[in-house]
């Protein structure tokens, strides 16, 4: 392999930690989200 | 969302540099300009430990769930940037030494960091929802953090191959790449706090399910 590539490769895998990470944290956001919904809701049945 | 987008300009900013502007090594050539993102990220994973390590000690003083908030999400953020260290470093090393990786005792105290870390995040999410679940954190975030300070100081402690490039008053950067490291230090830096408010948004709402929880137990 010549240098240029382990001066992409670097980058690349540098973007692609970045996206994987956003990714994670955008997944558990939605799950948590979703929990939130769904408890204010049933605390409200609860309450009426 | 403005220090998301201002994160994101001075991250391109800087690849812009760092690809056009800042000079090819002599010896090295371009893939010496993977230390761009390989510093910046080394950097900007201390600034993020210290800041866990504060939130902590603050934790064990006031027991404010505040402080555990901070302490975890720079934590994981610094994680996510010390991974980038550990991945960057090889891909630099494997060209310039001939091999992806020597028990160097910087390299070795970075891995170990590493691993204590990841230690601390297993830990949090083993003990979730138990009552010691925070103090228990924060006291290893304390202990993980004192491997920072072995890390900066091993290059100068025992004599391995890893160069030191800050603090050290031989050699230097011309000014091209000093202009260079410096805006994407910036950017990194940025791209911390973005990343790290958004983590604390999510630990926030987090905290707020494990509330609701509890009153929809008292309730029923």
């Amino acid at each position: 392999m010549n240098k240029l590539s382990y001066f992409f490769g670097a980058y690349f895998v540098f973007l692609l930690a970045t996206f994987f990470y956003l990714f994670t944290i955008e997944r558990r956001q939605k799950s948590v989200r979703e929990t939130l919904e769904k408890l204010e809701h049933e605390i409200e049945k609860i309450k009426s | 969302m403005k220090l998301n987008f201002g994160a994101l300009l001075c991250l391109s900013t800087s690849l812009g540099f760092i690809f056009f502007y800042a000079p090819e090594e002599a010896q090295q050539g371009i893939v010496q300009k993977i230390f761009y993102i390989h510093v910046s990220s080394a950097l900007t994973m201390y600034i993020g430990f210290f800041l866990s390590f504060l939130a902590s000690l603050m934790f064990l003083l006031e027991h404010k769930t505040f402080w555990d908030e901070i302490s975890v999400c720079a934590a994981e953020v610094a994680f996510f940037l010390c991974t980038v260290v550990l991945l960057t470093g090889p891909i630099w090393a494997k060209p310039i030494w001939g091999a992806w990786w020597t028990w160097d005792p910087r390299l070795t105290t970075t891995f170990l960091l590493w691993m204590m870390y990841a230690a601390y995040l297993v830990l949090r999410s083993y003990l979730e929802g138990s009552s010691r679940q925070r103090t228990v954190s924060a006291i290893l975030a304390i202990i993980a953090f004192l491997d920072v300070p072995l890390i900066h100081f091993s290059v100068r402690l025992w004599r391995g191959i890893h160069p030191s490039v800050i603090g050290s008053k031989q050699g230097g950067l011309p000014p091209s790449m000093q202009l260079t490291l410096t805006l994407t230090l910036i950017a990194f830096v940025m791209f911390f706090f973005a990343l790290f408010m958004t983590r604390l948004r999510l630990e926030q709402t987090r905290n707020q399910v494990a509330a609701l929880y509890l009153k929809r137990e008292g309730k029923s």
